[in-house]
């Protein structure tokens, strides 16, 4: 009762005070409940899917957003992810809750790879260079089609689960736990110094802050996530593809990123929730089924062109303010900040507030 | 007959350039190219070594070149490009002319291997209705005794479950392409069969 | 061989150059990573293709006609998409990005998936060396040649030419000059997309046309700018030479894995940037704090 009382207080003074963080517990709860209310095996199977690519699109926003590598191959991570996870069960013949990590060891080994080797690079160059080693690993994939399928890949790969319901479930609670787990990183003082390096390396060494270590390890971590993403989905598909190392895939996660909002991690989480679901649900439409690539794209550039930082924070400053004074956030129809009691609403309140912008 | 493989080379199937490949096959000496090529490349190939005049023949399989799409593709450069394809105008059974009369009839182009499918089904609707089950272990020993006659061929299964191949059965057809035309050429004693060219130099 | 892989690694070496070199103008100028870049060398493609085949124009009217039709398409595509995000760098990213991709579906439902052919616009082969070269990739050769040297003119014979080299150098005192710097980017995006169409109309009849034409381009034009240096011009041309002549080589050097050669001109790169992070000929430019 005591534990009832505590999670309640909780939840009203740290959640239900801002409208963003109730709309995400909200959101939460639908996906765990959806399944008992309506367990359709085709939208569970889509939501699996966005599930799982919202992993790797918050991925690599801990790896782009924050710490400023914008990584232009990042399916390097998903696929290795998948490749690695697909033979460790196929050759090894091991079970697909173990063969997970496998392929999950194995993308961090590649992120410390490609972290070692992009050490030097910095903005537009890392992104290029980035952009290869997918294609570099797919030419070394084909060189040995006995070992990986070649252009087929690696099929009939066992399932974690039997039941649309069971995989649902394992991608919701990997998803939820997963960006929880990078929201926490990012905000923590690991996270404060990947925003320093993004915004002045240069200043973050001289303050005696080790970078490189710094760097290889969220590289280290970003693919972690990529790679326990791209294990499961490939277990989930059956079929680990060269498709997962596509320069597609690669931009694919760059838009969902951008379009969601960056360095947030909830941004680009949203964005595939809002755009992965949309461009399945237009191609069932028979008119503009095979149309639904152009009007995914049209409707990104349209919504950057009103939202030029992406989606979710047009959205929340719509719906909360920052206190001039100590810059906590507050729900939008606040005349005070609930932490400081400074006013919100320009000067007409608390004497001596700053006017918001 | 003797015959010496003088190469091998793989090019990507996106490949949108093969010149590198074609100068050393021409250096190789090679008279046959034996493609085996699915995807944009087989365009590619077709068309540049028709550019270059090359000496080989390009035989094999090359699915573009199954299509009636192919000429156009090429530029027109594609002559004597021969490949293994399923569907012609020729009497591999009575069905083949009627099925391709009236596939050309509706999707406005000629069947390509794809179109294969249609005896599959015929195949498993009749040992369907054969075994009164749609369970597998039941339509399994049906299938393994029966004899298709199908749009492509007679299809009849072996002990690996693979269909018979050769001729009187199942074996494809060959076409050359010749001054826009896809010509079937193979197998013999097939009514409707040309003869197969070659680059008259 | 020898002389296969001098003359093969050079003609492919021109059009990459095509390629590289308006991308990487277009960089130095505006700090545009435009990876619509070869999106409007497939447009270029296309258009030729419905002037000369479907409207049965003239190959002395359609190509002119195709590459000034694009390139002012582009300069609208700048006018209404990028400038209004210029601020947000990533924003313009991906709006190249999605533009790529509009422009692709675009010519999938115009012109449905299947490929297409262009006629040679000559015919013929020449012997060199015993070299095997159809007249149709001398023809490419040459226009790479004329239009690189054409932009080299234009670049450093002109006073837009000097406005552009001012404006990569430094946009915020070439905005301070009195330069326009909006028109001078937007006159680079022309010159830019111009060689893009001008490398899309010649190529277009010895390749095949398709709306997925422009990405394995896209990549080996990526490889060879960062190799050569960002928004270096000779870096680009260097880099292009290197990447045609390293799929030259890996074609003949290692015939069962020609598919490999996209590979081994990416680890070219690697290794490359390994060794200068800055590329061959890139200037190390202080980030902007």
């Amino acid at each position: 009762m005591y534990l009832l009382k505590r999670a309640w207080s909780e939840i009203r003074n740290e959640i239900l005070v801002l409208p963003s963080r109730t709309l995400v517990l909200i959101w939460a709860v639908s996906l765990l409940l959806l399944p008992q209310v309506y367990g359709d095996a085709y939208v569970l199977r889509i939501l699996t899917m966005t599930c799982l690519l919202a992993i790797f699109a918050a991925s690599w926003d801990l790896l782009a957003g924050f710490a400023g590598q914008v990584n232009f191959g990042h399916a390097l991570f998903f696929g290795g992810g998948a490749y690695a996870s697909a033979m460790a069960s196929q050759k090894l013949g091991l079970s697909p809750w173990i063969t997970v990590w496998i392929g999950a060891a194995a993308a961090t080994l590649l992120g410390l790879i490609v972290g070692y080797l992009c050490l030097r690079l910095r903005g537009s160059y890392l992104s290029l260079a980035t952009l290869a080693f997918p294609l570099i690993l797919i030419g070394m994939l084909f060189a040995f089609p006995e070992a990986s399928g070649g252009e087929l890949g690696i099929s009939g790969l066992k399932r974690l689960a039997v039941s649309p319901t069971d995989n649902y479930y394992i991608a919701v609670v990997l998803m939820l736990v997963s960006v929880f787990a990078m929201w926490k990183i990012s905000d923590s003082k690991f996270g404060l110094v990947l925003h320093a390096i993004r915004d002045d390396e240069v200043a973050v060494r001289a303050s005696g802050i080790n970078t490189t270590r710094y760097k290889l390890t969220v590289f280290a971590l970003s693919a972690l996530f990529a790679g326990i993403a791209g294990a499961v989905y490939a277990h989930y598909l059956r079929v680990a593809g060269p498709s997962t190392l596509e320069t597609a895939l690669s931009f694919q996660v760059v838009i969902w990123g951008i379009f969601g909002g960056v360095a947030t991690i909830y941004g680009p989480v949203v964005a595939v929730f809002v755009l992965y679901p949309l461009t399945e649900w237009m191609g069932s439409f028979k008119g503009i089924g095979e149309m639904r690539l152009l009007f995914f794209a049209i409707i990104v550039l349209l919504v950057l062109l009103f939202m030029p930082r992406g989606l979710t924070p047009w959205v929340r400053d719509k719906i909360e303010t920052v206190c001039p004074r100590c810059k906590q956030r507050n729900g939008a129809w606040k005349s005070q900040c609930r932490l400081c009691g400074a006013g919100l609403k320009g000067v007409l309140t608390a004497p001596g507030a700053i006017a918001p912008r | 007959m003797k015959m010496d493989v003088v190469g091998l080379w793989q090019p990507s199937p996106n490949a949108t350039d093969v010149t590198a490949e074609l100068s050393a096959i021409d250096r190789a000496g090679a008279d046959i190219v034996f493609t085996l090529l699915s995807g944009p490349v087989g365009v590619v190939v077709g068309r540049q070594m028709g550019e270059r005049n090359m000496k080989a023949i390009a035989f094999g399989i090359n699915v573009e070149a199954q299509k009636d799409a192919f000429w156009q593709a090429t530029a027109g450069k594609a002559n004597y490009v021969a490949t293994i394809d399923t569907f012609a105008d020729v009497e591999m059974t009575p069905k083949t002319i009627p099925f391709q009369k009236a596939f050309k009839a509706r999707y406005k182009k000629s069947p390509i291997y794809t179109a294969g499918t249609y005896d599959a089904l015929h195949i498993i609707k009749d040992a369907i209705e054969k075994a009164g089950s749609t369970e597998s272990e039941k339509l399994v020993p049906v299938i393994e005794k029966m004899s298709h006659v199908g749009t492509a061929g007679t299809l009849e299964f072996d002990k690996r479950h693979d269909p018979v191949w050769g001729p009187g059965k199942s074996t494809g057809i060959a076409v050359q392409w010749q001054n826009g035309e896809q010509v079937p050429f193979w197998p013999p004693n097939v009514k409707g069969m040309k003869p197969f060219k070659m680059p008259g130099k | 061989m020898f002389q296969d892989i001098l003359i093969t690694g050079l003609v492919n070496g021109g059009v990459y150059a095509l390629l590289a070199v308006g991308f990487s103008l277009i960089f130095g100028v505006a700090r545009i990573v435009n990876i619509a870049h070869t999106a409007f060398y497939m447009l270029a493609a296309y258009c030729f293709y419905m002037l000369l085949v479907q409207y049965e124009l003239h190959f002395a009217i359609a190509a002119p006609l195709a590459v000034i039709a694009v390139t002012a398409f582009s300069v609208l595509c700048y006018r209404l998409v990028i400038e209004p995000l210029r601020e947000h760098e990533s924003a313009v990213l991906i709006a190249t990005i999605a533009l790529a991709l509009i422009f692709q579906e675009a010519m999938l439902i115009k012109f449905g998936g299947n490929y297409l052919g262009i006629p040679s616009t000559l015919d013929g082969v020449a012997v060199l060396a015993g070299v095997t070269i159809p007249y149709q990739r001398i023809l490419i050769l040459v226009v790479a040649a004329a239009a690189l040297i054409g932009t080299w003119l234009m670049l450093y014979k002109t006073r837009l030419g000097l406005a552009i080299r001012s404006t990569a150098n430094d946009l915020e005192v070439a905005n301070l000059m009195g330069m326009n710097v909006h028109r001078v980017a937007m006159a680079t995006v022309a010159i830019s997309v111009g060689l893009a169409s001008v490398a899309g109309v010649v190529v277009a009849p010895v390749f095949v046309v398709d709306p997925l034409m422009w990405l394995s381009p896209l990549v080996t034009m990526l490889a060879i700018v960062v190799l050569g240096g960002l928004g270096s011009l000779k870096g680009s041309l260097i880099g292009a030479l290197i990447i045609g002549y390293v799929e030259a080589i890996t074609v003949f050097a290692l015939p069962q894995g020609a598919f490999l050669k996209g590979a081994v001109a990416l680890s070219i790169m690697v290794v490359v940037l390994l060794a200068r992070p800055e590329g061959l000929f890139g200037v190390v430019f202080e980030e902007e704090r």
